[in-house]
């Protein structure tokens, strides 16, 4: 079964960074939706139903944390496997990540890195297919 | 030299390796001479102190470095957007380097400045990195001064 993921960044080249190392991993993505803010991100879970979200914290509107928040308050998508991809490393926000159930990935990440997260994130969920194989072993860093 | 600008430059060089797949080396100059005009981007910072991060390179070395990240299939203004995201991100590298992992800031969304426009906060740390694509100069500017180097530590 592959998976569709939601990627929320503010940040075209952010997104676009994200996609290209799913693709380039080989995992068994079926499909990538985008969506620039929080408020988009939430949108298109209800309209998209992916299986992952990939979210960056500090974005216009809505930024990721009360984005995640809200993903947790609401029944259909309280334990939906949800990565945060940011730079902010201070350890007030990682906490709330943790406490949001979700995984942290610092910027700039390693392509293993993200995938490594992903696995993680969804193969407890579904069982998706994403193999250890499937992580590149070499390549540049992101 | 500030105190800061070895944290600022490891934070720098941290984002360009792993964003850009370059391996920068720090100018001993800590100035960039830009041929023509240069682009910057910059983001604002609030917190324990108040700040902005600024990254500042030519054109040519902006979208060199934006075909490293994306390969050749990129928009006509997606180094735009690369140079915004490097400012975010060697911003977001350098605090926790700075103020230490428990201050929480708040980092505000990033900018483009225009050739030569400068951060309006006074300067607090500032380093040129050169990369093979060109050379890249970032400056971080606070509302606090940059502590003095310690007697006797490496500039």
């Amino acid at each position: 079964m592959a998976v569709k993921v939601l990627v929320v960044d503010d940040s075209a080249v952010a997104r676009r960074v994200v996609i290209k190392t799913l693709e380039m991993s080989g995992a068994s993505v079926s499909e990538i939706v985008q969506a620039a803010d929080g408020s988009q991100g939430l949108a298109a879970v209800a309209r998209e139903r992916p299986d992952l979200v990939i979210t960056d914290l500090n974005m216009p509107v809505m930024d990721g944390i009360e984005m995640l928040m809200k993903l947790r308050e609401a029944p259909e998508t309280n334990e939906l496997p949800v990565i945060v991809v940011s730079t902010e490393g201070s350890e007030t926000r990682l906490a709330q990540v943790r406490e949001a159930h979700a995984a942290f990935v610092r910027k700039p990440f390693t392509p293993e890195e993200l995938v490594r997260a992903v696995i993680s994130a969804i193969t407890g969920a579904c069982h998706a297919g994403l193999e250890p194989e499937a992580v590149p072993r070499s390549g540049p860093d992101f | 030299m500030p105190d800061w600008n070895p944290k600022l430059f490891l934070a720098a060089a941290r984002t360009f390796e792993g964003f850009c797949f370059a391996n920068p080396i720090q100018d001993p100059d800590g100035v960039c001479r830009f041929g023509g005009s240069s682009l910057g981007a910059a983001v604002d910072f609030t917190g324990p102190f108040g700040g902005s991060v600024s990254v500042r390179m030519s054109e040519a070395t902006a979208v060199a470095l934006t075909q490293n990240i994306l390969g050749d299939d990129v928009g006509p203004e997606a180094h735009l957007d690369t140079l915004k995201e490097l400012a975010n991100v060697v911003c977001g590298n350098a605090l926790p380097e700075i103020a230490g992992t428990t201050a929480v800031f708040r980092i505000g969304p990033p900018y483009l400045l225009q050739h030569k426009e400068q951060l309006t906060l006074p300067t607090a740390a500032h380093v040129a990195l050169t990369v093979p694509e060109g050379c890249i100069e970032v400056a971080f500017a606070a509302d606090v001064p940059a502590p003095a180097p310690l007697v006797g530590s490496p500039a």
